[in-house]
C-alpha cells in the first residue's frame, strides 16, 4: 500500500500560476467501492490530500478518504473509477494539471464539485464489493501454489520494500536505510508470525457473535514497529498488514483478522498516514485492492491457479505497495501451510 | 557516530517511497556527507533515523503527514548544502526523480497508459521474464495491440492462445524468444539499420532476418516490413499462425512488392501448408527454409515461389542481384588439415553453415544439428563442429555472445591453439542490440594468436550488418582484416570458404 493506490509524485510545481479551468469538466465515475461511494454521495465537504499521476485522493470533514482515479488503478473499497472513454483526459490534461492538494470539493445530488471546475458524476457509479472466495481451500494445493508463488516472485520482485519476505532472498545489508527498514521489518515479522501460529483456528472462534477475547490475545509489541514503517505516504509495513489482514479472512480466520484490526487500527491513528489508516480500516472489513482477492479467490483453491497473473497485476500497485501486501498474504499462507492440521 | 546530523520537517509533503529513496541516494553521494534519509514522519520511521543518528532534536515533532529530510555530514557547511539540494531535488518537476527521466514527462506504469499516450500506438514490445511475459501480451493483444515479444521461456500451450487469439483479433505476435524484427522502417530489438523498399520479409530466425535485410540494403535494396515469428511458429504445435498472418498482412500491403519467406528447419507439413498459401498468393516469394529439402515435399513448387539455398540467395534473388557483383571475394587462402570449427552468435548463421557443410558432403557435429548434423559429444576431434553459442546452455546466468563478445573470444584463441582444426569459421552480428564494438575484441584475441606460428588455423569470418548501423561495418571489417582475418561478404561465402579450406577433411 506504499503507493497502492498512489501512482506518483507532487504536482504543486507543475500547477500553473493561478490557472483556472476554461470550463466545467465532467467526468463519470463508472464504478466505486463502498467507502468511495459513502464519501462522493455524503453531502459532506472536503479537500484534495493528494495528487498523483493517475488518481488524486479526496478527504472529508470527518478524515475519510476516497481515491478517484483512472480504471488501471483498479478497484478497491476507497476507489472510484473514472471511465474508459475518459482516460484519454488523463496525462496533461487541464484539470488534472489544475487539481492540487488542498482544493475544496462538495458533494450534491449527485455530482461532486472538486476545485476550480471539475465535475464528478456519481449517480450513475456500480458498487463494487469484494468477492469472497468461492472453493474450499486445500492445503496441499496451497503448499504447492506458494512454491509457485516464490519461483514467480523471485523473477519480478524489486529491491526496495519487504518482498524479500516473499522471495526468501537475503534482506539488504543492514547498513543502507532499505537494510535497516528491512531489519525492522524482520524483528516485527518474525514474533507476528509466531503469534499467527498460536491463534486457535477457524471454528474455536464464537464469530459472528462476539469474539472471545480471553483465546485471541494481542499481536505481541514487537510487531507494533510495522505499523508506519517505510518512507513512502503509505509505509510498506502498513501494506504488509492490510495483505495480512485480508489472507486471514480468506483463510477463514476472522476472528484472527478481528484481534489483529482491533490491535493495529488505534495504534495506526498516530503511527500511520492518514491515508494508510484507510486502507488498514478498509481491510479490516476484509476490502482491499481487487487484485489482492482475486489472487486469493484461487491460491490454494483453484488447481489452475497460477502466480504469475496475481503478481503483475500487484506489481503495477505502486513500486513496491503490492509487493509489500504479497509480503503480508505469504505470511498469513505460510504459517497456515506450515501449523494448520 | 561522528559528524553533525540536521533535519529539515515539511509538513504537508509527500512523494512517492522509490523518489524518496532515490534523493537520499543521490545526497548522500555528495562530498562530505556521510549519511542521508528522506522518510515521512511516523513513530516506526522516526526510530530508524534514531538508531542510524539521523534525527535531530526538534524532529520528533514531526507527524505522519509530515517529511522529514535528515542528513549527516563531515561538517556544517557539507550539511547545509546537502539539505539545499534534498529541497531542490524536491521540488523538481513530477518524473525528474525517477530513472531516466529527462524532464517532467509523464511515465506509464501499464500497456494501457502507454497506447493512450501514443495516439495511433499499434504495437507492445514485451520483454519481461517470461512467466510473466503471456500475461502482459495478452493485455496488449485486449487493447489492440500488435505484439513483439521479446521473452522467452513462454510455454508452447501460452504461444498457442496468444496467437489464436491474435488471430481472432486480426493482430500479429511476433515471437517469444523473437530477437528480430524491422517495422515500417524502425529496426526493433536485435535488428540493423536497412533503407525502406519494396522487401517484406517473414522470419522465424532473428539472425536470419539480420543477414537478409542486410545483404538487401548492401545490395542497394530495402525492406517493407521484417516480420519475426518466434523460432517454434513452424512446428506442427503451432502451425505457422503468425507466418500465415504475416503473409497476409504482407500481401495486402502496397509498399511490398516481393516476399520473403525465412526459417532454420521446420515441420514438413506446416512447410507444405505455407506452400499451399504461397501458391494462391499474388506476389512473387523467395524461400529459404534453412536445412529442409522441399523437393521431397508431396507440393509442387509454386510457379510464384523461388527457392533459396542460402539466406545470401535469399536476399539477391529479389532484387535481382550479386553480392560478389557489389562486394569482392575473400582472398584465396591455402588448403590446410583438419576440421572446422565455427563459433557463433547466430543459431541461423551456425545452421546455415551446417547446411553448407552438409551439401559439401562433410559430417557436420553441433549442439544445435540440422537433420543431417550429429549431435556434439563431448571430443569431436578432427571433425567439423559448429556451435551456436546462443543456445541456452551457453547462455543460462551469461549474456548473449552478440551483446557481451568477451567469452566467445576467448573460445577463439583457445580453439587457434588446436593442431586438428583447419579453420575458426566465425559471425560478427551489428545492429542495435549488439555490442558496441565486437570486431575490437575479436581482432584482438586473434592478433594474439600470432605467436603460435604460421601452422595456426585460418580464421574466416562474415560481418552481418550495414553501414548504417551503431557500429558502421566497413571499420568493423578493417579492424578483422587488420588482426589476419579472412573477411567473407556473407555467411554464406564464410562457411563455403571455410569449406574449401578444409575441404580434403571428410
Amino acid at each position: 500500500m506504499a503507493e497502492l493506490n498512489g501512482h506518483g509524485n507532487e504536482l504543486d510545481d507543475l500547477v500553473p500560476e493561478g490557472g483556472e479551468l476554461g470550463a466545467v469538466m465532467r467526468l463519470p465515475v463508472t464504478q466505486a467501492g463502498r467507502r468511495a461511494t459513502n464519501l462522493l454521495r455524503a453531502p459532506l465537504p472536503g479537500r484534495v490530500a493528494h495528487v498523483f499521476e493517475r488518481c488524486f485522493y479526496l478527504e472529508n470533514s470527518r478524515g475519510e478518504m476516497a481515491c478517484v482515479g483512472e480504471p488501471s488503478i483498479g478497484a478497491g473499497p476507497l476507489n472510484a473509477l473514472l471511465g474508459d472513454q475518459d482516460v484519454d483526459v488523463w496525462p496533461g490534461a487541464p484539470w488534472w494539471r489544475l487539481l492540487r492538494p488542498g482544493h475544496r470539493y462538495t458533494s450534491k445530488g449527485g455530482e461532486v464539485w472538486v476545485g476550480n471546475g471539475l465535475v464528478l458524476c456519481v449517480r450513475n457509479a456500480s458498487l463494487w464489493r469484494a468477492p469472497h472466495p468461492a472453493r474450499t481451500l486445500d492445503r496441499r494445493l496451497l503448499e504447492c501454489h506458494l512454491r509457485g508463488f516464490r519461483r514467480a516472485a523471485q523473477q519480478a520482485a524489486p529491491k526496495e520494500g519487504l518482498s524479500f519476505l516473499v522471495t526468501g532472498s537475503p534482506p539488504p545489508e543492514a547498513d543502507s536505510l532499505r537494510g535497516a527498514i528491512a531489519a525492522q521489518a524482520v524483528r516485527a515479522v518474525i514474533p507476528l508470525s509466531h503469534w499467527l501460529a498460536g491463534q486457535p483456528e477457524a471454528g474455536v472462534s464464537p464469530e459472528p457473535g462476539a469474539p472471545n477475547k480471553a483465546a485471541y490475545s494481542q499481536p505481541p509489541p514487537a510487531a507494533e514497529a510495522l505499523l508506519g514503517l517505510g518512507p513512502g505516504l503509505t509505509p510498506s509495513g502498513d501494506d504488509l498488514i492490510c495483505g495480512l489482514l485480508l489472507a486471514l479472512q480468506a483463510l477463514d480466520r476472522p476472528a484472527v483478522a478481528h484481534a489483529l484490526a482491533q490491535w493495529a487500527l488505534p495504534l495506526a491513528r498516530h503511527r500511520c498516514s492518514p491515508l494508510s489508516a484507510a486502507h488498514l480500516s478498509a481491510a479490516a472489513e476484509g476490502e482491499g485492492a481487487s487484485a489482492l482477492h482475486e489472487l486469493l479467490q484461487g491460491l490454494g483453491r483453484d488447481a489452475t491457479w497460477t502466480a504469475e497473473p496475481h503478481i503483475s497485476a500487484l506489481a503495477g500497485h505502486g513500486h513496491t505497495s503490492g509487493w509489500d501486501a504479497l509480503a503480508g498474504v505469504w505470511l498469513a499462507m505460510s504459517v497456515y501451510a506450515a501449523t494448520a492440521p | 557516530m561522528s559528524g553533525v546530523v540536521a533535519n529539515r520537517v515539511r509538513q504537508g509533503f509527500y512523494l512517492d517511497s522509490v523518489a524518496l529513496m532515490r534523493i537520499a541516494a543521490q545526497v548522500e553521494a555528495l562530498d562530505g556527507v556521510e549519511n542521508a534519509a528522506l522518510m515521512i514522519g511516523t513513530p516506526a520511521n522516526m526510530e530508524i533515523l534514531a538508531a542510524a543518528g539521523l534525527l535531530a532534536e526538534g524532529s520528533r515533532e514531526a507527524t505522519p503527514r509530515d517529511l522529514i529530510i535528515a542528513v549527516r555530514a563531515a561538517e556544517e557547511e557539507a550539511l547545509e548544502t546537502a539539505l539545499g539540494q534534498a529541497e531542490t531535488l524536491l521540488l523538481r518537476p513530477r518524473g525528474e526523480n525517477r530513472p531516466g527521466a529527462a524532464g517532467a514527462q509523464w511515465r506509464p506504469k501499464t500497456l494501457r497508459g502507454a497506447a493512450r499516450r501514443m495516439e495511433g500506438a499499434n504495437l507492445a514490445l514485451i520483454s519481461v521474464p517470461g512467466a510473466f511475459a503471456a500475461a502482459e501480451a495478452h493485455r496488449a493483444l485486449r487493447e489492440g495491440l500488435h505484439v513483439l515479444l521479446f521473452s522467452d521461456n513462454v510455454s508452447l500451450e501460452e504461444e498457442l492462445a496468444l496467437k489464436t487469439e491474435a488471430r481472432e483479433r486480426g493482430l500479429l505476435v511476433m515471437g517469444p524468444d523473437c530477437g528480430t524484427a524491422i517495422i515500417g522502417g524502425v529496426p526493433l530489438a536485435f535488428a540493423n539499420v536497412v533503407p525502406r523498399g519494396n522487401v517484406g520479409i517473414v522470419s522465424a530466425s532473428g539472425t536470419g532476418l539480420q543477414e537478409v535485410s542486410s545483404i538487401i540494403a548492401r545490395l542497394g535494396g530495402g525492406v517493407s516490413h521484417g516480420i519475426g515469428t518466434g523460432g517454434r511458429d513452424l512446428s506442427d504445435a503451432v502451425g505457422g499462425l503468425t507466418t500465415f498472418a504475416a503473409i497476409d498482412a504482407l500481401e495486402a500491403d502496397p509498399a511490398t512488392t516481393h516476399i520473403v519467406l525465412l526459417s532454420k528447419p521446420l515441420s514438413p507439413k506446416v512447410a507444405a501448408r505455407v506452400l499451399e498459401r504461397v501458391a494462391n498468393g499474388t506476389k512473387p516469394f523467395t524461400i529459404c527454409f534453412l536445412g529442409l529439402d522441399l523437393s521431397d515435399l508431396a507440393v509442387n513448387i509454386p510457379s510464384n515461389a523461388a527457392l533459396a539455398a542460402t539466406l545470401q540467395e535469399a536476399a539477391e534473388r529479389p532484387l535481382g542481384a550479386s553480392l560478389l557483383q557489389h562486394e569482392p571475394p575473400p582472398p584465396a587462402v591455402p588448403a590446410r588439415p583438419g576440421g572446422v570449427r565455427g563459433l557463433f552468435a547466430g543459431g541461423t548463421l551456425c545452421a546455415e553453415a551446417q547446411a553448407i557443410l552438409l551439401k559439401g558432403g562433410k559430417q557436420v557435429y553441433s549442439n544445435a544439428p540440422i537433420p543431417g548434423a550429429r549431435p556434439a559429444s563431448g571430443s569431436n576431434g578432427a571433425a567439423h563442429l559448429l556451435l551456436d553459442l546462443g543456445a541456452d546452455e551457453f547462455t543460462v546466468g551469461h549474456p548473449h555472445p552478440m551483446m557481451e563478445p568477451g567469452p566467445r573470444n576467448k573460445m577463439v584463441t583457445e580453439t587457434l591453439r588446436e593442431k586438428d582444426v583447419a579453420v575458426v569459421l566465425l559471425d560478427v552480428v551489428l545492429g542495435h542490440g549488439a555490442h558496441e564494438d565486437p570486431a575490437a575484441g575479436l581482432a584482438l584475441a586473434v592478433a594474439e594468436t600470432a605467436a603460435f606460428g604460421p601452422d595456426r588455423p585460418h580464421v574466416v569470418a562474415s560481418v552481418c550488418g550495414t553501414e548504417g548501423d551503431p557500429q558502421g561495418r566497413a571499420a568493423q571489417v578493417e579492424k578483422l582484416r587488420e588482426a589476419g582475418v579472412v573477411v567473407a561478404p556473407s555467411n554464406a561465402a564464410a562457411a563455403v570458404l571455410a569449406l574449401q579450406i578444409a575441404g580434403g577433411n571428410r
